[in-house]
């Protein structure tokens, strides 16, 4: 792998994080979007109003250079609100052509929200432009920039036509309310989710581009069999993927390699299968079915989005690492047996500890477990007699 | 015959914590000088091996050491330490178990101790779940 490559991984490392200290617990919908980009595949983003969806999404957006688009769907949403107006200069002479300056054909970037509201008109032209970043009007046929489309919505069509359009985005992504752990941080960071500054150091095109061509020359040889079993796995347990999904997934391994600084696959970089599963309830018992077999998943890149696919322990502690070194880097001076912090950090102790046998915690893991343990430690406890042992 | 244990895939969520030797009166200490809503939905069980505390996971006290329990889907009767599963099918552990003990109980072996503590641990610790009295009412408080 060209050391210019995993540069530009840690980069990217550093850039999520930057984004991610503006948003509480939306790392792996920040991580998995950068996925899908490297990969070139879109993004289902699926959950409840007001989980702060579009701010992670904008924010991610706002450190890639690239030309954004963004729009939110509604019933009566004119394909002129997307694709541009008809050229009247145009028409004069007798041809229907679409004026897309500044409109979704020219983005790089593109956020669709509330997607499924659009209608069949505006579905219809996104198809094309989805699947061949083609766009296709009248007599307007361009080539597209489009790096990443991502889409959201409060839940998956039941309609048949729309889960159809659903299927064109690879990557599906189910975002939940926050963690009763984490109401503080929200009530600390939330009322700012509409204005998350820009990344300090932003990730231009070209370097994104880079990513994406190391992506299409990655060795995948080692991951078919594995993978092969993987959705053998998936389809005995009931769970089914269409072909065209099998293989793409080989798009976001590449890509999970690519990040992972290396430039042949592995087992580790498997985990990606898990977002490609459509439901959230098939999601969750792949994450049962593969729990095994994911179980060497790692990605320095994307700790969260790994955490969130393997249970395996490595990936565990990836995640644990990022957010206790995190909480560490915000530790107040004074501390109290329950101010947030300290709760933060005693959720973080619990979590280490049932999760990892004594001696089996990871030597990174082993030295933050003893700075918030150190910090948790209880000086202002009341100094009752300590029993002898019985 | 004796039980094997072998560490579980992913971790089970936390439900209950265990304190033995020395730890119980620390952990007296601890939950002191927690909150009262805090403590207010933790209920303990105090027996001569330790003291079992259980509760929603955000609400019990982190000290080190502590033996972290769970319960498996398929054998609601049973805390089982949430990094260790035993080797033997789930329901037949919980069969035995609830007969020895005459209903749910927490089932502590000797592998889910820390390593310094395991010598003075028993191969096998059961302790029936039934009864645990609120922590409130089994340590009023001076400001309650």
């Amino acid at each position: 792998m060209p050391q210019d490559t995993v540069a530009l991984a840690s980069k990217l490392r550093r850039v999520l994080a930057d984004i991610n200290a503006h948003l509480v617990d939306r790392e792996a919908l920040t991580q998995v979007l950068v996925l899908a980009a490297v990969a070139r595949e879109h993004l289902l983003v699926l959950g409840p109003p007001g989980t702060a969806k579009s701010a992670a999404i904008r924010a991610v957006a706002g450190a890639l250079d690239g030309t954004y688009f963004e729009y939110l769907l509604g019933r009566f949403t004119e394909p002129s609100e997307l694709f541009g107006p008809v050229d009247l200069r145009k028409l004069r002479e007798g041809t229907v052509e679409t004026e897309t300056r500044g409109m979704l054909p020219e983005a790089e970037f593109a956020f669709l929200d509330e997607i499924f509201l659009g209608s069949t008109a505006i579905l219809n032209t996104l198809l094309a432009l989805l699947n061949e970043r083609r766009f296709r009007r009248g007599s307007t046929i361009m080539q597209c920039p489009l790096r990443v489309c991502v889409a959201a919505s409060n839940h998956l069509p039941e309609d048949e036509a729309l889960a159809a359009f659903a299927d064109r985005f690879l990557v599906r992504l189910y975002v939940d309310g926050l963690a009763d752990s984490r109401i503080e941080d929200l009530l600390r960071v939330g009322r700012r989710f509409d204005e998350i500054p820009r990344s300090a150091e932003r990730f231009s095109l070209a370097e994104l581009d880079l990513l994406s061509q190391a992506a299409r020359t990655v060795d995948l040889s080692a991951i078919h069999a594995p993978l092969g079993h993987c959705v053998r796995l998936l389809r005995k347990a009931g769970v089914m993927l269409s072909d065209r999904r099998i293989v793409k997934t080989q798009n976001l391994i590449a890509a999970s390699t690519v990040l992972n600084g290396r430039a042949v696959a592995s087992e580790a970089d498997l985990w990606p299968l898990v977002y490609v599963i459509p439901t959230a309830e098939a999601q969750a018992q792949a994450r049962d079915v593969l729990q095994k077999t994911l179980v060497q998943s790692e990605n320095s890149v994307m700790a969260e989005a790994v955490s969130n696919a393997s249970a395996g322990p490595a990936a565990r502690a990836g995640r644990i690492e990022l957010d206790a070194g995190r909480l560490l880097a915000q530790r107040p001076a004074a501390l109290e047996a329950d101010d947030p912090w300290s709760l933060r950090a005693e959720a973080l102790l619990r979590e280490i500890d049932a999760g990892f046998a004594a001696g089996q915690v990871p030597e990174a893991l082993a030295g933050l477990r003893g700075r918030l343990a150190e910090a948790v430690a209880t000086p202002s406890l009341p100094t009752l007699p300590v029993a002898a042992e019985p | 015959m004796r039980l094997a244990w072998a560490l579980r895939a992913e971790p089970l969520p936390v439900v209950a914590c265990f304190a033995s030797g020395r730890q119980p009166a620390t952990l007296d200490r601890r939950l002191q000088s927690l909150g009262r809503p805090r403590v207010a939905g933790l209920r303990l069980i105090e027996t001569v091996q330790g003291t079992l505390i259980l509760g929603a996971e955000s609400a019990l006290p982190w000290m080190p050491d502590l033996i972290w329990l769970g319960r498996e889907p398929g054998a609601a009767q049973l805390l089982l330490p949430t990094q260790w599963q035993p080797g033997l099918p789930l329901e037949w552990v919980e069969a035995a178990c609830v007969q020895r003990v005459g209903g749910a109980c927490a089932v502590i072996p000797r592998v889910a101790y820390a390593p310094s503590r395991q010598a003075d641990a028993a191969e096998l610790l059961l302790l029936a779940t039934a009864g645990a009295r609120p922590v409130l009412e089994a340590r009023p408080r001076a400001a309650a």
